[in-house]
């Protein structure tokens, strides 16, 4: 027994001493339950003339799906002068005016000086020379799981704290960034503090995401159980640069990771971003991170763990193991990093199994490989050194080669071997026309026929529907590509809606060697974000039985399904090629992520040109070539109405863009 | 019986304990066993004066249930006011597990409560003189038959929580689509589920503070709101319908507007054409001779608050300035450049 307890227990003894005049056992506990909330109550009282009410003017009316308030939130003082810290979320509506409720009672307005867009914290200064009670702060090291924890907020009154209790879950949250509460955390008082018993401020209540970036990533967690606060204690030294109004942003290296599984896998470079810190410190594709900042890094997510905090300017020591030898570097992390282009040299490769190179199915013309005068029918064995077995290795060995230097390749042409420089150039958005066939042999013959035709896609736990449809010619040694169509919501409790499915993609599974996957939203009212899970666990589950390419797996949909492809292309790209997006926006607030040289995506979208919807359609055409992603864009305008999908030209278009996904 | 068993067990074990604590050898245990026995058995004292109530609903979203409490021996049972109520068979089963068909004595639906009245004697209750007002960060018990968990003779549920705020759901005007705006315990526990509406919110000594409010989410944020509707704001109509008097109502928010409000033209106030939905009401120009020149309002300047009343577009300033009458003053806030301004308008000659 500590010292401590002790202490506490000759408390509980002498207020036992105290209530045994009462002779009743009853109010004795009763006391202890009072006591403990009157020292919540002290607490409150305490750090109370630190909290101010905000309230924000005008702005966006709805942010992403969400509705923003106009109204009020919470912001905590942090200098005695007028600085004050809130969440970003309390400002993501971009208010024109800022109005602030000094513990006083006067009314300011203020104005936000920078930001931290890595805790996604505000920075604001009331344009007042009242003088402000500056809170206690304790350092988080000193925390510990299971004490008490009281979240703070000013939204219902200027006068009173709003007050939920609850303890702290987690003192390393959100990759390092955040302490977790069970209080209950919500607008109500994000940009409030939240602090222990006696009163101190552990952090600046905010929503968080690990996965979504943005001002509303998290808040769907809202009074959940699940809420995070935000310590100051690493933000104090950046204080002074704040108020300069310089934002603080997430230091970025500029690394790839191979392996998708972040708990077991180890950091080793898959790939190098171009012109990044990484790049700049030597690090190299096949670089193994066994130690940064001090941290030994046995598993990616240690890494993960010990970048999180860090913010772009900071220097981090790395010890990387290359071959037998461990060297030791010290980068500078950015804030920034230039996209990444994917390289192009304009070919088609034959999607025969092959284990000594990569056999030319189509040469684009006007591409670099077509100035080279390479030919359909070629054989690629070389790129540079390397040996390269298939086209997957070709594409991601060309992936990390440095845009600025020129590709040697080596080509077999029957008896002749030639060397062939050329320099890439970018993916093509144009759709080719007919291409010739993707397979030169006959398909192994099969013992066992694999089941082709409707089959059901059972998920236990879910209330979704799905079916998947295998063409008749199906081969498991050919991977086939993945139409995953999300249908639109409520749309697969009628019979109609699968049959139709089935007939529009019926032909193009059958010519191109497609599996047909359809997943349906749980609820009738709308696909909800969370499902792009459930999504890839159908695809998981067809990928359990039959053997897929994920290069040619494309997500689609029409409307909600279509930017339900989005989201689910996003967060699971490793199993995700390509996205086809029909009259489907982005959802709002959601940001694609940036391009990966290991995990390519193709975008193709199509909406009416001239369509009321068109000007934000365009829109996001636009920001994804901001990204260097190659979008392949369709007029869908109705030249005649028809029952039948299958005649519309941009489903002839996608079609034919679907045959080219493999494209190197 | 039992209960008493364990009584004395525990005064003996606190007996035991003192003299360890007096040796500074006291264990964590019998602390522990003193802070679950004062709220265990304080809910079970709780808990026989908590009933479910079933009616109407059944219906998608619609649970045909909610909850409810005793407030005489006699069978009268306080719950909120809802389409549950609206059936010709109103079933009560209290916490003993017996079923009663109940008749509504009175309601008053611009409080949402209700009173049934069940045909029963020495009924548990609460004693409504014995009701508590809550303050913020107090300790709360929430009790009802949520998600209508409990059947027959199976207790009611009990969760708990912290006043998180006391406030009234007027101050956000348009936020809340209820017929109620009066005061109201914020509450941090997820008390407002499915088949809650019409339980007891009391503090930790198990004193009656609240009726549970309804399922209700801000048309604002679209944040679900815990609360309790307070005692206090309901005694009279209690009364009112315990005494089967007519229930004097107040008048609803509508009737409270003058019949000859303030106007902008009135004040000699010109906005910036309303053209968006939420257009900021920013003043074009000032009527010359009008009150607001008087009061030097000028062009550019950006109408704030009403009163009290944060008003974020033009509709919400003419919606405020409804509730003043064209004679009374007018104090408004605006927005000048960067300083904030107190204005008052309409001032007599």
């Amino acid at each position: 027994m500590t010292t401590l307890n002790k202490n506490s227990i000759t408390k509980f003894a002498c207020m036992l001493l105290i209530t045994l005049g009462a002779s009743s056992s009853q109010l004795a506990a009763q006391d202890l339950n009072q006591l403990e909330q009157l020292a919540i109550q002290a607490a409150v009282e305490r750090v109370a003339p630190s909290l101010v009410q905000i309230e924000t003017l005008g702005g966006l009316e709805k942010v992403g799906e969400q509705l923003v308030a106009s109204g009020t939130c919470t912001g905590t003082v942090v200098t005695a002068d007028g600085y004050i810290l809130s969440s970003a979320f309390n400002f993501a509506q971009k208010p024109t005016s800022i109005l602030v409720t000094l513990p006083s009672g006067k009314r300011t307005t203020a104005k936000i000086i920078a930001r931290d867009q890595s805790r996604m914290l505000v920075l604001l200064k009331v344009n007042s020379d009242e003088q402000l009670t500056v809170p206690d702060f304790i350092e988080r090291e000193k925390l510990q799981v299971g004490q008490w924890t009281i979240a703070l907020g000013k939204t219902f009154s200027p006068d009173t704290a709003n007050v939920s209790v609850g303890v702290l879950s987690a003192v390393n949250r959100v990759w390092g960034k955040a302490v977790q509460t069970d209080a209950k955390i919500s607008p109500n008082n994000y940009g409030g503090p939240l602090v222990d018993i006696h009163g101190r401020v552990l952090g600046i209540l905010v929503p968080l995401s690990p996965q979504a970036k943005g001002e509303l990533a998290g808040s769907d967690w809202y009074d959940s159980g699940i809420g995070f606060a935000v310590p100051i204690d690493g933000l104090l030294a950046r204080f002074e640069k704040m108020k300069e109004g310089t934002d603080l942003m997430p230091g970025l290296l500029g690394i790839n990771l191979k392996g998708a599984d972040i708990v077991s896998d180890p950091a080793e470079i898959g790939a190098v971003s171009y012109n990044s810190p990484a790049q700049k410190a030597g690090i190299e594709v096949g670089d193994v991170i066994i130690k940064m900042n001090g941290n030994s890094i046995v598993r990616q997510a240690q890494l993960k763990h010990t970048l999180g905090p860090l913010y772009s300017g900071e220097v981090v020591k790395i010890s990387v193991r290359r071959e037998k030898k461990t060297i030791e570097l010290e980068v500078e992390l950015t804030d920034k990093l230039v996209p990444f282009v994917h390289p192009f040299i304009g070919i088609l490769p034959m999607r025969d199994a092959s284990a000594s190179g990569v056999v030319i199915r189509y040469v684009y013309p006007d591409s670099p490989a077509a100035n080279a005068k390479i030919v359909a029918g070629d054989l690629i064995t070389k790129l540079g050194e390397k040996q390269i077995a298939n086209s997957s290795e070709l594409r991601s060995l060309l992936a990390t080669h440095d845009p600025e230097k020129s590709v040697q390749l080596t080509i077999q042409r029957g008896e002749e071997s030639l060397q062939i420089e050329l320099q890439t150039s970018t993916l093509p958005e144009t759709i080719s026309e007919d291409l010739p066939a993707a397979f030169a042999n006959d398909a192994a013959e099969l013992a066992e026929k694999p089941q082709t035709g409707e089959l059901e896609i059972k998920l236990q736990e879910e209330a979704n529907k799905s079916f998947a449809w295998v063409p008749e010619g199906y081969n498991p040694s050919r991977p086939a590509g993945v139409i995953l169509w999300h249908a639109a919501p409520g749309a697969l409790e009628k019979e109609v809606t699968k049959k139709a499915l089935i007939k529009l993609w019926k032909e193009p599974c059958e010519k191109n060697n497609l599996i047909l996957l359809v997943v349906g939203s749980a609820n009738d009212s709308g696909w909800s974000r969370t499902e792009a899970d459930v999504v890839r666990k159908c695809l998981d589950q067809l990928s359990n039985s039959y053997s897929i390419d994920p290069i040619r797996t494309v997500a689609t949909g029409k409307k909600s399904g279509g930017s339900m492809s989005y989201l689910v292309a996003f967060k699971h790209r490793e199993v995700i090629g390509a996205v086809a997006a029909i009259e489907a926006p982005v959802p709002r607030g959601t940001t694609p992520p940036d391009a990966d040289p290991l995990n390519r995506l193709l975008f193709f979208t199509a909406y009416e040109d001239k369509g009321k919807d068109a000007t934000k359609f365009a829109g996001i055409d636009k920001s994804l070539r901001a990204m260097k992603y190659s979008v392949t864009h369709v007029d869908s305008t109705k030249e005649k109405e028809s029952e039948d999908n299958s005649d519309k030209h941009e489903y002839k278009q996608l079609i034919r863009w679907i045959d080219s996904l493999d494209r190197i | 019986m039992i209960q008493t068993i364990k009584n004395n067990r525990l005064s003996k074990r606190i007996l035991a304990s003192l003299v360890f604590a007096i040796a500074l050898l006291l264990t964590h245990s019998s602390q522990t066993a003193l802070a679950e026995s004062s709220l265990s058995s304080l809910i079970k004292e709780v808990q026989p004066k908590i009933v479910k109530i079933y009616g109407a609903g059944g219906l998608k979203g619609l649970e045909s249930y909610q909850s409810g409490f005793l407030i005489s021996a006699q069978g009268h049972v306080l719950t909120a006011w809802s389409y549950v109520l609206d059936s010709s068979v109103i079933t009560v089963v209290t916490d003993d597990g017996r079923r009663f068909i109940a008749e509504i004595q009175g309601a008053d639906p611009r409080l949402e409560i209700a009173i049934l009245k069940i045909e029963a004697e020495d009924l548990t209750h609460f004693n409504l003189d014995d009701s508590v007002a809550l303050s913020p960060s107090e300790r709360v018990l929430a009790f009802s038959n949520l998600f209508s968990i409990a059947t027959g003779n199976e207790p009611s549920s009990v969760l708990h929580g912290y006043v998180s705020a006391v406030t009234e759901l007027k101050a956000k005007r348009s936020a809340y689509r209820t017929t109620y705006k009066g005061k109201v315990y914020i509450v941090d526990a997820i008390v407002n589920n499915p088949g809650a509406t019409g339980g007891a919110l009391t503090n930790q000594q198990g004193q009656l503070a609240g009726v549970l409010g309804k399922e209700l989410r801000s048309s604002i944020n679209n944040i679900w709101l815990n609360y309790s509707i307070p005692i206090s704001e309901m005694r009279d109509s209690i009364e009112d319908i315990l005494a089967e008097r007519s229930i004097n109502r107040r008048a609803d928010e509508e009737m409270d507007k003058p019949s000859q409000p303030i106007t902008l033209p009135k004040l000699g106030i010109v906005l910036l054409p309303d053209i968006l939905n939420k257009t900021p009401p920013y003043v074009d120009r000032v009527i010359a001779g009008s009150t607001a020149e008087k009061s030097n309002i000028q062009p550019n300047d950006l109408i704030i608050f009403v009163g009290s009343m944060l008003v974020s577009s033009q509709k919400e300033l003419r919606e405020e300035l409804s509730y003043i009458d064209q004679d009374d003053l007018v104090q408004i806030m605006v927005l000048r450049g960067d300083e904030l301004v107190d204005v008052t308008l309409n001032e007599a000659e």
